[in-house]
């Protein structure tokens, strides 16, 4: 798919995170597991040995586990600006788990599609926006259009006259 | 967008009038340089997809410079969308029916054949002398630097500076100098000739 | 090279440092194998890898090529060793879905891969400059 065919969106942040302080964007997170199934022992293993770990870690999220019999594991993350991201994790190692956990952690809820700008800005100008005005030559006031004496052609390389004519006024002065 | 941001994006995309002498001027050179100023190149801003060119006015169109060999090879094509009408002409020829022909054709050639062209080359107006439209030179705001030096001829020089130039020798007084105006002088011979034989 | 026209700029870009009447500043940073035009407040988006500083770290950018202000400007060669440009870690994701697909035809040959690039978000807190020194000959 070409870049027009995908969604695409403007940096932005929620209520301008990183100006004054930043605020982990993550407000809850559900682990969503099975107690029997071989799909969710990685699942087990990390509520059992890494789990409060990150909650400590993370007082400002509030973190669930969630008992879903005979159903694949998954991890449901929900965002201050109203998003959720779900990530299935069935037959993932809990170091694995880990590594999504922080990525649920790092990131805004916006969502993952392709920024159109990798910068955005407040104020795009501060010496002023250019205008065909901006370091323009300026003309008295009874100037009228067209004035050739101004605008000749520059002579970029001398000519064979003006190199006689620097010859003879190096000999002249030679003799003066 | 909001009324401040709105006025400065009108400032900063407003469109000026240039104006270009196209006096002892290589048509082609020159057309390579009018190209920026329509496409909007001059720019710092300038995008393909912003239209940002400007208007460009030239002036003297029929005393644009070309070498001797390229007035007489050069060829234009145009058919006459009729059977057989196939016609080719050379650039005297050309320039002789219309004298804008020949830059209008380069600066068409050489800006970006995409579907922006026409919209250009509405905004190219070109004059073969300096009789322009006295609201067209009200709009413009600033001129083109030619792109050849425009050379001096005899006449250009004072009449003082012409007679005091060092003479290596000096014509004999019988000598009769040929000043390039015999064809003029013979077709006033022939016109006596003409009224003298009417009044016979 | 001191010309009448050059004579005199360090002091009156010192007098401003010295009474912050410069206003907001904007600079240039090279940050992720790019170059960067930025202000106070700004959100920058860096290609990065994941070892980057933790979310909610404030880092410092080492290399600024260009610092200015309404009335002056000053070019570093290449870069400029009296600008302090701080940031905070904002956000780090990863990209949306790249695809990147190999094809020859006729010849059984395809090849498909997904990729998702690290990235983070810094927001630039401030740009702050100390007073110049004239290097005069």
């Amino acid at each position: 798919m070409t870049n027009r065919g995908i969604p695409s969106a403007f940096l932005r942040t929620t209520l301008h995170n990183g100006i004054g302080r930043y605020v982990c964007q993550l407000q809850r997170l559900t682990i969503k597991f099975c107690k029997e199934q071989k799909q969710s022992r990685g699942v087990r293993d990390f509520i059992e040995n890494g789990l409060v770990d990150f909650a400590k870690n993370n007082p400002s999220v509030a973190v669930y586990a969630q008992v879903k019999r005979h159903r694949s594991p998954a991890l449901v993350a929900e965002y201050l600006n109203g998003k959720t991201h779900i990530i299935p994790v069935a037959e993932k190692e809990a170091a694995e788990l880990l590594e999504w956990l922080d990525f649920l952690r790092t990131r805004s809820g916006e969502d993952l599609i392709r920024m159109r700008k990798s910068q955005h800005t407040f104020s795009p100008s501060i010496q002023g926006a250019w205008t065909p005005v901006t370091n323009k030559q300026v003309f008295p006031p009874d100037f009228t259009f067209p004035n050739n004496e101004l605008f000749q052609a520059h002579k970029f390389t001398e000519s064979a006259t003006d190199i006689l004519q620097r010859l003879a006024r190096k000999s002249t002065s030679k003799t003066d | 967008m909001h009324d401040r941001r709105r006025v400065l994006q009108w400032a900063t995309f407003a469109r000026s009038w240039w104006i270009f002498d196209a006096n002892h001027q290589c048509p082609f050179q020159s057309a390579n340089r009018l190209c920026l100023f329509l496409e909007g190149k001059h720019k710092p801003i300038y995008h393909p997809l912003s239209d940002c060119g400007d208007h460009v006015i030239v002036i003297n169109t029929k005393h644009i410079a070309m070498p001797d060999r390229f007035w007489r090879a050069w060829r234009h094509f145009h058919h006459t969308q009729y059977a057989g009408g196939f016609q080719v002409q050379r650039a005297w020829q050309v320039h002789r029916e219309d004298p804008t022909k020949i830059l209008k054709k380069q600066i068409y050639s050489t800006l970006t054949g995409n579907l922006l062209r026409k919209g250009l080359m509405a905004r190219l107006h070109l004059f073969p002398e300096e009789d322009v439209p006295e609201g067209m030179l009200r709009n413009v705001s600033n001129q083109i630097r030619q792109v050849m030096p425009v050379p001096k001829t005899l006449e250009d020089y004072p009449i003082e500076e012409r007679e005091s130039f060092p003479r290596v020798f000096e014509w004999p007084e019988e000598y009769v100098v040929k000043d390039g105006k015999e064809f003029e002088r013979q077709k006033e011979y022939l016109d006596e000739d003409l009224s003298l034989s009417k009044l016979q | 090279m001191v010309t009448p026209s050059t004579h005199g700029v360090a002091d009156r870009i010192n007098e401003q440092i010295s009474q912050n009447s410069h206003g907001r500043l904007f600079a240039v940073i090279y940050i992720g194998g790019h170059q960067f035009k930025v202000t106070t407040e700004d959100l920058l988006l860096i290609r990065t890898n994941r070892r980057f500083p933790d979310v909610g770290d404030r880092i410092c950018i080492e290399k600024v090529l260009l610092v200015g202000g309404k009335d002056f400007t000053m070019v570093g060669r290449p870069l400029l060793n009296n600008v302090r440009v701080e940031a905070t870690v904002v956000e780090k994701t990863l990209s949306h879905r790249k695809i990147w697909f190999y094809f020859i035809r006729r010849k059984g040959v395809k090849k498909l891969k997904l990729i998702q690039d690290f990235l983070t978000v810094i927001r630039i807190n401030s740009i702050e400059v100390s007073e110049v020194e004239d290097d005069v000959d």
